[in-house]
């Protein structure tokens, strides 16, 4: 008996369906429609308890991208969340139809639009539409006007936004032209809902939509009449939602991925600035707002840009696509008038309607919209920083506070009824409700325009946001279009991974190379200061303290604090000093300062830094913090400076294990035996002469030579390596020469030497080589640094206690002059580093013309 | 008249820079009341320069220097005729009333000119522009009225103000520079629905035929506003020196205010530390006076 009860209590997961009116997915009947009933039957085959296994599953797969997306130094909770939902959306035949030639139509239409109004403004000098809201866009950028755009495709590559208002009547709620966002969202929907659900994809054939990038490629290729342009997509970098899907969509595409400050305008070309130098660039893929491109041609306060980029655009030397300004398409005023505008530029009537959009600076709109205030959703005209700015700042974040901002600013808003869009499933806590979605659809134009067999649903109501480029990721749905629609899906020819045959930019390598430096610094200081710390200064003597205050000065001095180096005696406390060379964020070189450094160079990078590194930096910086609040005694000063010299070598044992090895790692290499080499010498140049002088005048067992060995983490290699009491000569040997002491300046440059020699760069420039001839020289001079020398004879000699080593009788002032100009000959390679791999100084300066007439 | 007029700009940097880039408006339009002459740029550290033609008709050259260098000297020398246009008489004598219905009409045409700008907010100073531009004053008076007002009532005083200054606080402290008066001109005139434009430009400060003669805005760029006439033509006038625009302005760019015509505006790399020298210098060339003296 049970038996059978089993059997009938299987309940249709549909049932809220039955007996209800129709709906997208099913008939008043209960029956599944046309395009549905592959995945219903698929869904009625499974239990209850493997549709919320698989529900779990997306879940936790998208849980997993969305992580990448999110900013990790927020928490968790903030990260966007990411819903797919595994009832996806099924278009038939005829409705996609439909859809796709409306699709193009319209994206001809308002490219046409975009096109007039920055040439002749035909459509408002014969008053098709009203001229101010066209001429009131904040989006319309009036330096742009009268530039040349290739086709007068302003937007080659964008999407609407369609809502289904019942019976497949598709109407269109928003352009998406300027800058479409989502694909990467279509993309990854399709990958993980395929991956856990297969069987649904089994019985339909359902157009595939990875070709879409490759789509995207071809059209940002066919810019250029070069066999093999330079691509690039251009970010403002800033983390979010749409870092992510830039990220995502150059990998896929595999074109370098830029900011503004990688690129450099030159005679009106654009250049990307590479550790090879600078590298044409022939076509940009645009992901920054037109009014942030350029602060020459379009002055922004907000935005650094590109200087040049407008005039190098308007020279033809590049391409930008979508081309700046395109979005004037978006305006939502023209929603009202979209009819209108697909008439007077296609002389067609429209296959997609919008819905219905009122002006609120048309006093009769205005007053309708008052009355059915609670049926509308009221927008900006524009998703564009510009419009805030126009109104005196964002609205936050109720209802009330955009009504007021509409109400004193009625010309920048819109307000549109919405059509209650038809329900499908949507699957939630074990049971599938009617919920219905907007439908958004992208294109790409050109010789044959593209509308992408596919899409994204999105649950929630549009309203307006508050960044740009992004959507409510809540509640996505993959979309489905029959297999029959595409044809000839494949692309015509594999694209070459540009990406890799182009250089990392200078700007990576740069970041990289300074949070090398800072790193070293911290430790550097951070071990300098432990040691002497064990040296439990308190307790010393009087004249023991004169000693050892030479060491102090030397760390200070290496840490930027100058004013210290000058003092002859030290002050009768040592900890206010001591918390500030660790902890004094303003102090610009402590041990807290460059931590932060180091984290701000390798945030501008976070895509070249694996998630381990990041979170060891993150761990030390959350530490510092916390340490930075308290009231620190010496010994917890003492204490903190171990746990930063660990954490430190547990990052540096990260970055070696989780980083590939390649020319980004080579320049944190670069960096860190750049810094090491500058620190020895810093602590030398100051230690070294008062050593000297100290030497002369108490003539007394060199405690404090040992401890400058120990400063420099060199005492027990100095005693393998000579087996006696430290000298000064065979100090500056050890230091200055050995091959492998890891303190010692010539490690330290022949490895700066090795990682150059390793860089990808051109042969044919041979950047490197003179680089790598001044660090050879560079060992040359260590080599015979004259207080280094030390024959084997007199140090025999010396032990006997009859003659004094030769160095001693180099004055102090001698001392201190040689390790300066050393010193200054090993800084002056930072100089070089800059000029050849990051500024590009030094191209110019090869250029003779360039000089010639100064 | 002909004059030669010479624009320097110089840039000296405590840091050399690099990845200079500037655009420049320094050009002297060709129009009814100019003839351009002769025109040349010197650009020191030398380099290519490109042209262009921008939205409001201005004449743009831009150029970049990528290399280091320690100075920047930009310098524009031009010798013009200029020529006293007189407006239309008919176009001034109509009332403000009718002038504003033809403007109505011309709205799309006008658009830019009667829209808010940057430097120019419109409707704020109730009290000031209520008492301008009645319905039955001749439309020529009201102007006059306008720029003598803001003569009488604004001091001139150099270095009183910079381009940041808003205008509510030029009206609060009633000082400022030509470029002050120009904006909050456009801002009642606007504010009223006249059409206006800011122009930038040098004038001769002091004639050399009569001593007394010394008009404000010497050795700098000046500025001043045009407004749009019934008809077509745009007339030009100074409120810094309660006139209309003679023979003794030389126009250089137009825009909706300072933001659309700035001499020079550029980015470079380096320290912030810079020091800014313009030097404009202005002097008769008459042919006539140079044949009588051949010394």
């Amino acid at each position: 008996m049970w038996h059978a009860d089993e059997t009938s209590s299987k309940i249709d997961p549909f049932r809220d369906f039955h007996g209800e009116e129709a709906s997208a997915a099913f008939d008043a009947q209960g029956g599944a429609r046309q395009p549905y009933a592959p995945i219903v039957e698929v869904i009625r085959d499974c239990s209850k308890s493997d549709l919320c296994q698989r529900q779990k599953r997306l879940n936790h797969a998208v849980e997993e991208l969305g992580l990448q997306f999110s900013d990790v130094t927020s928490s968790r909770s903030s990260a966007n969340p990411w819903r797919l939902d595994l009832f996806p959306l099924s278009l038939n035949a005829a409705e996609w139809q439909r859809i796709a030639s409306g699709v193009v139509q319209r994206a001809l239409a308002f490219n046409a639009y975009a096109q007039d109004l920055y040439s002749e403004q035909q459509i408002l000098r014969e008053r098709v539409i009203p001229h101010d809201l066209a001429l009131r866009d904040p989006a319309f950028l009036r330096p742009l006007s009268g530039i040349e755009v290739p086709y007068g495709e302003y937007s080659q590559f964008g999407a609407f936004d369609l809502v289904d208002a019942g019976e497949g009547d598709w109407r269109v709620v928003e352009n998406h032209m300027g800058a479409p966002f989502g694909l990467s969202h279509v993309l990854q929907n399709r990958r993980i809902l395929s991956q856990v659900f297969p069987e649904l994809y089994e019985r339909v054939g359902v157009a595939p939509v990875a070709g879409f990038s490759t789509y995207l490629l071809e059209m940002l290729r066919a810019q250029s009449s070069r066999a093999n342009p330079h691509i690039l997509l251009l970010t403002s970098g800033q983390p979010g939602q749409a870092y992510f899907e830039e990220a995502f969509i150059a990998r896929h595409m595999g074109i370098s991925i830029a900011q503004p400050g990688d690129l450099l305008v030159r005679e009106s070309r654009v250049f990307l600035k590479t550790i090879r130098g600078l590298e044409p660039v022939d076509v940009i893929y645009r992901r920054v707002e037109s009014s942030a491109l350029d602060p020459i041609a379009v002055p922004n306060a907000n935005a650094f840009g590109l200087p040049g980029l407008i005039n190098a655009w308007r020279q033809g030397n590049i391409a930008i696509v979508n081309a700046p300004g395109a979005g004037v398409s978006d305006n939502r005023a023209l929603l009202r008038y979209s009819d209108r505008i697909v008439g007077q530029y296609r002389n067609e009537s429209p296959i997609l309607r919008s819905v219905e959009t009122f002006h609120l600076s048309d006093i009769d709109q205005r007053d309708y919209v008052q009355e059915h205030a609670d049926q509308l959703v009221l927008k900006p005209m524009q998703d564009h920083d510009m419009l805030w700015q126009l109104c005196g700042g964002r609205p936050g974040k109720s209802a009330a506070s955009l009504l007021h901002i509409a109400k004193q600013h009625p010309e920048y808003f819109v307000a549109q009824a919405i059509p209650e869009p038809a329900k499908i499933p949507q699957y939630r806590d074990g049971e599938f409700t009617a919920r219905g979605g907007y439908l958004r659809v992208y294109y790409i134009l050109g010789k044959e325009p593209i509308v992408l067999p596919g899409g994204m649903v999105q649950q929630k109501v549009i309203g307006h946001r508050t960044r740009r480029l992004t959507i409510a990721t809540d509640g996505l749905k993959d979309v489905w279009v029959p297999d029959s629609m595409v044809q000839d899906t494949a692309p015509k020819r594999q694209p070459a991974k540009t990406g890799e045959r182009f250089s990392i930019s200078s700007r990576v390598a740069e970041s990289l190379y300074w949070a090398g430096r800072y790193l070293e610094r911290a430790e550097n200081t951070s071990r300098q200061f432990h040691t002497l710390e064990r040296l439990r200064w308190d307790q010393m003597a009087h004249a023991e303290q004169r000693t050892y205050w030479p060491l102090l000065q030397a760390v200070a001095t290496a840490t930027g604090q100058s004013e210290v180096t000058k003092r002859k005696r030290p002050p009768r406390d040592t900890l206010p000093f001591s918390r500030s060379l660790l902890l004094d964020g303003n102090k610009g070189a402590s041990v807290r300062a460059c931590i932060r450094s180091a984290r701000n160079s390798l945030d501008r990078v976070r895509e070249v830094i694996s998630p381990e590194c990041r979170e060891v930096l993150e761990d030390i910086s959350l530490y510092l913090n916390v340490e930075g609040k308290r009231k620190l005694n010496r010994a917890r000063l003492t204490e903190l400076c171990a746990h930063i010299v660990s954490e430190l070598a547990r990052f540096n044992g990260t970055a070696e294990r989780t980083m590939p090895h390649d020319d980004t790692w080579q320049f944190f290499r670069i960096g860190i035996f750049f810094e090491r080499a500058v620190g020895v010498l810093a602590v030398l140049k100051v230690a070294m002469p008062r050593l000297v002088e100290a030497y002369h005048e108490v003539d007394e067992e060199s405690a404090d030579l040992t401890a400058l060995l120990r400063l420099l983490g060199s005492l027990d290699a100095y005693r393998r390596e000579f087996r006696s009491r430290a000298y000064v000569d065979r100090i500056c040997s050890l230091i200055l020469q050995s091959k492998h002491v890891p303190s010692s300046v010539n490690f330290c440059l022949r490895n700066l030497d090795y990682a150059i020699s390793t860089l990808s760069y051109n042969g044919e420039r041979a950047l490197g080589s003179d680089l790598s001839e001044q660090i050879r020289s560079l060992l040359q001079v260590l080599a015979i640094f004259p207080l280094a020398q030390s024959p084997m004879d007199e140090v025999d000699w010396l032990d006997a206690g009859e003659i004094q080593p030769k160095s001693m009788h180099h004055t102090a002032e001698f001392v201190g002059e040689a390790f300066e100009g050393l010193a200054k000959q090993v800084e002056a390679l930072h100089g070089r580093l800059e000029d050849i791999f990051f500024s590009h100084q030094d191209v110019f300066a090869r250029e003779p013309t360039l000089f010639a007439m100064e | 008249m002909r004059f030669r007029v010479s624009h320097t700009t110089e840039y000296k940097y405590a840091v050399p820079a690099s990845e200079s880039f500037a655009e420049l408006r320094v050009w002297p339009q060709a129009n009814a009341s100019q003839r351009i002459i002769e025109r040349r740029l010197d650009i020191t550290p030398a380099t290519k320069v490109d042209h262009y033609v921008d939205y409001f008709g201005n004449h743009v050259e831009f150029f970049t220097i990528p290399h280091r260098h320690n100075s920047l000297t930009v310098t524009s020398e031009t010798e013009v005729e200029t020529f006293a246009v007189e407006p239309p008489a008919a176009a001034l004598e109509i009332s403000v009333g009718e002038v504003r219905q033809i403007f109505n009409s011309m709205r799309y045409q006008l658009f830019e000119f009667l829209e808010p700008s940057f430097h120019v907010p419109l409707n704020q100073h109730r009290r000031i522009r209520k008492q301008f531009f009645k319905q039955a004053d001749s439309y020529g008076d009201s102007l006059r009225t306008l720029y003598s007002w803001i003569f009488e009532n604004f001091k001139y005083q150099s270095g009183s103000t910079d381009i940041s200054t808003p205008i509510a606080d030029v009206v609060k402290q009633r000082r400022g520079v030509c470029q002050d008066f120009a904006h909050l001109m456009l801002a009642i005139l606007r504010s009223n629905g006249i059409p206006a434009r800011y122009v930038s430009g040098y004038i001769e400060a002091y004639d050399p035929e009569k001593t007394d003669a010394s008009l404000i805005g010497a050795a700098a760029s000046h500025a001043w506003v045009e407004v749009y006439l019934p008809g077509g033509t745009w007339w030009g006038l100074d409120p810094t020196n309660n006139q209309a625009v003679g023979e003794r302005h030389i126009e250089v760019a137009v825009g909706r205010d300072y933001r659309d015509v700035a001499p020079m505006r550029g980015t470079y790399k380096g320290a912030t530390d810079q020091r800014l020298n313009v030097i404009v210098s202005l002097e008769r060339t008459n042919k006539a006076h140079e044949i009588t003296n051949p010394a």
